[in-house]
């Protein structure tokens, strides 16, 4: 048996999320007693904390308890679930190598649903800036990172950055997700 | 008209030095593309509906307006209008009005070239508003645009001239106001023509101002309704939101005027893709547990070396695609790594549609390829359903509870009636393709039962009566049927429904549907034995039986359009045949309109003249964001008649089974990796 329409009226009535209040719970003390890695993400109106859920050839998923998931590859998002005006998938060779020190400019590709179900894609050249060395303080350590603008398209550019670790780790970056929903912010709580 | 002309010109040269600019459209208070009272020849984006409501010196005009195409757009108006003086001078103090327009943009602006458009009013209901135009519209620099239009009719009553289209079009019969309902053709363009026009000034996405010159004299209203001392009106919209605007104006040198007009776009949904639990990662305890997780029912499973087939009814996704994939999925993560192809195929009240052929590692490798899945489609096949083991039901019995709203509109002494409630809907299988289901309302507030107005219908009073079936009781059974469902060949279902049918009529109902696989169209077959059912929404019957059934031709084109033909015979006995007309959505949305002509006359018929409405269809998934399957579907008709009334049955064939086809679940694939 079950109240689907009830459950619908709860849901709607349901507080939003307070980043300051949930970003808190992740301080050091808790962090340390954390068995798997952590990101947090806030944007899309919601806050929430991913744990890994899966793992395919390159591909990471991460998922929360309130049915966001998160896939990315190098940490650059790919797709995702649940944040309604979705990713639905991205081309992020270019940007992966240009991560990786290659200079020259790229091509990024996202695509999304229409309003009849039907796959459209955004293409845009990019170019990646490293910018000046940071200290990235993470709960339960400092992590020197170097901030990395991308700037994809010349009208009304599609902007994300990055704060990258020397091991390749993407401690906190905000990447454009749709137009809907311009960016969220993802954030490495523990590694 | 010289002045006009030499306006216009300049306008046209002014305006090459503009590239077509984005305006966003303005409705007038027709609820058509306008200026403030005059047309315009813009367009709506494709799909766009409108609702408005405008009201000046005692005219309301409530309007909904649907871009049927990107260039055609329909509005039905439903206005109420006082101190009306008609023709031969017969006064009325109230006249509630329904009229139907069409605008068509059958050329694009361009640098040089505006863009134009025709269209007609009223020429399906009294003829109160009845009118035609030719209009064009360009861009000017400065976020300025320039309107000018030839109008007949209403809009050839100031500065009116010879008609241009040459003496055979000299004339225009005079209307009756009537009962409404027959089409006027004769009177198209016909009569002495005017020229209107304006500017509209769009300065930002949040305020626009127009300035028009009209050429309706108002015949019926002037003098009596307001004084109309002047042919300027001016105007000032201000948008709240993007899609909530209100207008104010100033009209005709007499009076101020108000209008509210709410947007709202099937092609924008405003969750996106929507909410709900993400795809599943990980295995579960047992492939039929694992299903229901996602709201899969496994019916069917078989193992076949290498492949397995199964069978799901999906209770969750509002999407086949969606379901499909989530299917898909639970498989990939369920069956041993030795099977390489899932057969697919979904279920609905015991019905199977076409197979889906699933290549395993084509599923693993381009999940998240960069492509959306594009690539991955080509690799699937659709492949005629097999057998398979049954599997026990896992919910044989499901219920739900939840409000519903009655309207019941256009009902001369009170327009706007509803009753609200609860209803309980259950619904029980008994076994594969048999269904017991049942709807018991229970209302809680509302006017419904107040309606005095009696029918004074000369035929069977199959549905004119529905004044006494609000009266009778708070608490009624809705429905409550017993139905089986059956597939003698992949193309071919039936389906026998028994017991209370609907609110009005019990009896026994039984159906066949032939819709070939690939093809654009089906034929179907229904014939009734129907009595009935008493006032007060229990188990009682009246004395009225009938025998009623159709046969029915289903056509879907592309891009949604289709049609319905339905010839047979009704409930009061009459014979004849209703078309629909209809444009459905990937997402679920449906709208359409239909019209029933039977071998009932039209004065026996009464007010309305013959049977006609518009039906939607809007899934609560795509309000919500959530999964859902259930929507909102409705039937508004202006009148209610008893001349081409049809027994409504749940769960017809057409629209059980459509979400089986390949073509539907082609249409949806986008949903298919969510």
């Amino acid at each position: 048996m079950k109240w689907p329409f009830a459950a619908l009226i709860l849901a709607a009535c349901a507080p939003q999320p307070d980043p300051a209040a949930l970003r808190a719970l992740f301080d050091a003390e808790h962090v340390a007693r954390l068995d798997v890695p952590v990101v947090f993400l806030t944007g899309a109106d919601t806050a929430t904390a991913l744990v890994p859920a899966a793992q395919v050839g390159s591909v990471q998923t991460w998922q929360s308890r309130d049915d966001i998931q998160i896939s990315e590859t190098a940490g650059l998002v790919i797709a995702t679930h649940g944040l309604g005006h979705d990713l639905i998938a991205a081309d992020v060779a270019g940007a992966t190598a240009a991560l990786k020190g290659r200079t020259a400019p790229y091509m990024r590709h996202w695509v999304h649903l229409d309003g009849q179900l039907q796959p459209v894609t955004r293409s845009a050249q990019c170019r990646l800036v490293p910018g000046q060395m940071l200290r990235h303080q993470a709960p339960s350590e400092v992590v020197p990172v170097t901030a990395v603008v991308e700037t994809c398209g010349a009208e009304n550019p599609i902007i994300n950055q990055y704060h990258i670790a020397a091991d390749g780790i993407i401690w906190w970056s905000r990447q454009w997700i749709s137009e809907r929903i311009g960016t969220i912010e993802l954030e490495r709580i523990a590694r | 008209m010289r002045a006009f002309v030499v306006l216009w010109v300049c306008c046209l040269v002014i305006g090459s030095m503009a590239v077509g600019q984005d305006q966003p459209l303005r409705y007038n208070t027709y609820g058509a593309p306008g200026l403030i009272d005059m047309p315009m020849a813009s367009s709506a984006d494709d799909a766009e509906l409108a609702f408005s409501v405008s009201s000046f010196a005692g005219q309301t005009r409530n309007t909904l307006t649907f871009q049927l195409a990107p260039r055609l757009s329909a509005s039905l108006r439903y206005a109420d209008l006082d101190d009306i003086l008609g023709p031969g001078d017969v006064f009325y103090d109230t006249i509630l009005d329904r009229s139907l327009a069409l605008h068509y943009r059958f050329l694009n602006e361009t640098p040089l070239r505006p863009a134009m458009a025709i269209g007609v009013t009223d020429f399906v209901g009294t003829g109160i508003y009845a009118g035609e135009y030719v209009v064009a519209t360009k861009s000017l620099p400065g976020d300025l645009s320039a309107t000018l239009g030839l109008g007949w009719g209403r809009f050839g009553g100031v500065g009116g001239f010879d008609s241009p289209l040459g003496a055979g079009f000299a004339d225009r019969p005079a209307r009756d106001f009537g009962a409404g309902g027959e089409v006027s053709v004769d009177a198209l363009f016909h009569g002495d023509a005017a020229f209107f026009g304006g500017l509209r000034w769009t300065p930002n996405d949040r305020f626009d101002l127009a300035l028009e010159y009209s050429s309706d004299a108002y015949p019926y209203e002037d003098g009596v309704a307001f004084d109309r001392r002047s042919p300027w009106n001016v105007g000032l919209t201000y948008a709240v939101r993007p899609n909530l605007r209100l207008s104010a104006q100033y009209l005709y040198g007499a009076e101020l005027g108000a209008q509210l007009t709410y947007v709202i776009n099937p092609l924008n949904p405003p969750f996106g893709t929507g909410f709900g639990t993400p795809p599943v990662t990980r295995s579960g305890s047992d492939l039929a547990a694992a299903l229901a997780a996602e709201g899969l029912d496994l019916r069917a499973y078989r193992r076949d070396g290498t492949r397995v087939h199964v069978v799901v009814e999906n209770t969750r996704f509002a999407t086949s695609a969606q379901a499909l994939g989530r299917a898909s999925r639970v498989l990939a993560l369920q069956v041993p790594s030795a099977v390489r192809h899932f057969h697919i195929a979904l279920s609905e009240n015991g019905l199977t549609g076409p197979a889906v052929v699933i290549d395993r590692v084509s599923l693993r490798d381009t999940e998240f390829a960069p492509d959306g899945g594009a690539a991955f489609r080509r690799t699937v096949a659709f492949a005629a359903p097999v057998e398979a083991g049954a599997v026990p039901a896992a919910s044989a019995f499901s219920w739900d509870i939840a409000p519903y709203l009655t309207p019941n509109l256009f009902d001369p002494d009170d327009p706007l009636r509803a009753d609200v409630g609860l209803a309980l809907d259950a619904r029980w299988r008994l076994g594969e393709g048999v269904i017991v289901a049942g709807t018991l309302r229970q209302k809680l507030a509302g006017n419904l039962d107040q309606a005095t107005r009696m029918s004074d219908s000369v035929l069977p009073r199959v549905r004119s009566d529905f004044a006494l079936y609000d009266r009778e009781g708070d608490a009624d059974i809705a429905d409550l049927t017993l139905a089986w469902y059956a597939q003698p060949s992949p193309e071919v279902t039936t389906r026998l429904t028994f017991g209370l049918l609907e609110p009005m009529f019990a009896g026994t109902s039984a159906e066949v549907l032939w819709r070939p696989a690939g093809q654009t169209w089906a034929l179907g077959a229904e014939i009734n034995q129907l009595q009935q059912r008493d006032y007060d929404g229990d188990f009682g019957l009246l004395d009225y039986t009938v025998t009623s059934g159709h046969a029915s031709l289903y056509w879907e084109g592309d891009a949604g359009y289709g049609a319905q033909l339905d010839m047979g015979r009704y409930l009061a006995g009459d014979w004849g045949g209703t078309l629909t007309l209809s444009r459905r959505f990937a997402n679920g949305w449906m709208l359409g309109a239909f019209a029933t002509l039977t071998d009932v006359p039209f004065d026996e018929f009464g007010e309305g003249s013959f049977d006609k409405g518009i039906v939607f269809t809007v899934p609560l998934s795509w309000i919500s964001g959530q999964p859902r399957r259930d929507v909102l579907a409705r039937t508004i008709r202006p009148v209610t008649r008893d001349g081409g009334g049809r027994v409504v049955v749940e769960d017809r064939l057409y629209e059980v089974t459509r979400p089986l086809t390949a073509r539907v679940i082609d249409d949806t694939w986008g949903m298919f990796w969510r």
